[in-house]
């Protein structure tokens, strides 16, 4: 019988394991955000077409 | 290894100092876990960015409908927000993951230890798997096996650096170090075809072909053949020069590289789309009532896809009908 020193609680890969885990979620939230962020900018730039579209319609009109 | 160096090197925007660090934790295997903690935050950090960053086909849109950049990051401003607070909270869980047993040390009486050394575990390419999500791709593209790669390209000029980490290189897919042979060998040929005027150059060329030939010879084929087609100011005579070939077999070289170029980037968007998919169809799985929403932006990426792939397409046949309308002048 000997005495060793264990410098760890949980394993490398218990910990590895765990860093993972939180790595995984943090880029699934990100990529949903990434979407949220894009769908944001489709709805800006539908918004500018819209514009766009109306100055047209009011320049047939006055003309 | 310490936190200051992987700091300083952030601060320097030396990357390559951080791919070294990663290659060298790679081959190792450290007695703990910071270097993979390290290597995850930066990947949190990457895909923040990538969350947060207005792509070029984004900013075109917003431009050709008279937008601005400035208003586009004002209504995205509260995603960055949270992304940046998404960011924190995990680099902060997983530092606390790092930190926690380094500072909570014990000491217990055992009769035997018949644990896996820390470097057996992080070198196994079972662990590797594990670590990336346990399928080819992520485990080919994860950070440590990325790093080992440009670790390769960068050794592949110099012998000494091949044979120093050849038990890296070794555990890395051939078609990859294929790829990255293509790559340097390539960039080399370009170089030289550049300044093929100049005679040092001239001797060198001959030189380097001649020791990369005996090392990579299909890479020094394909690297020929593409030079063809990417060589800015094509002149035909040159390359016929160079090459020792005749005009009848450099049209022959121009048009294998102008066919292999279509159907790499027909590969790669096949690949891209596939990725894609499987990337949404997990978005999907995770949240069913966003699915009409994904699967339009799912198909609106595949047509951006395509239609940068056809753009491409397009440009290479025109790039090959120029340079062939050269040789036969």
């Amino acid at each position: 019988m000997y005495v060793v020193l264990l410098a760890y609680i949980m394993t490398p890969q218990e910990q590895a394991q765990k860093i993972k885990e939180i790595t995984d979620r943090a880029l699934a939230e990100l990529r949903v955000l990434g979407e949220e962020r894009h769908q944001i900018i489709l709805d800006y730039v539908k918004e500018l077409e819209a514009k766009k579209i109306e100055a047209i319609r009011a320049h047939i009109l006055e003309s | 290894m310490t936190e200051e160096i992987i700091n300083q090197a952030k601060q320097e925007g030396n990357v390559n100092k951080l791919k070294e660090i990663a290659v060298e934790a790679f081959k190792a295997g450290k007695d703990d876990i910071e270097e993979f903690a390290n290597a995850a935050i930066l990947e949190i950090e990457n895909a923040t960015k990538q969350a947060e960053e207005v792509s070029e086909s984004e900013k075109s849109m917003i431009g050709n409908q008279g937008g601005t950049q400035e208003e586009a990051e004002i209504r995205t401003k509260s995603v960055e927000v949270r992304a940046e607070e998404i960011e924190k909270k995990a680099e902060e869980e997983i530092k606390e993951v790092e930190t926690t047993n380094a500072e909570n040390p014990k000491t217990e009486e055992v009769k035997e230890v018949e644990t896996p050394s820390s470097a057996e575990v992080f070198n196994s390419t079972e662990m590797i798997r594990e670590m990336t999500g346990g399928s080819d791709k992520l485990e080919r593209y994860g950070r440590g096996y990325d790093s080992a790669l440009n670790m390769y390209a960068s050794s592949l000029t110099n012998k000494e650096d091949l044979e120093k980490y050849k038990d890296i290189f070794s555990q890395l897919a051939p078609e990859d170090k294929a790829k990255m042979e293509e790559g340097v060998v390539g960039q080399e040929i370009k170089n030289a075809m550049l300044n093929s005027s100049v005679p040092e150059v001239k001797a060198k060329f001959a030189q380097d072909m001649e020791n990369y030939s005996q090392m990579f010879p299909t890479s020094v084929e394909n690297a020929k053949m593409y030079s063809t087609m990417t060589t800015p100011n094509f002149d035909p005579k040159k390359f016929q020069e160079m090459y020792d070939v005749s005009e009848q077999q450099l049209f022959r070289i121009l048009q294998g590289a102008k066919d292999k170029m279509i159907e790499d980037i027909r590969k790669e968007q096949n690949v891209k789309i596939h990725d894609l998919t499987l990337t949404y169809q997990e978005l999907i799985n995770k949240a069913p009532s966003e699915k009409t929403n994904l699967e339009k932006n799912l198909q609106w990426k595949v047509n951006e896809i395509t239609n940068a792939s056809e753009i491409s397409v397009t440009r290479i046949n025109e790039e090959y009908n120029e340079r062939s309308k050269k040789i036969s002048s």
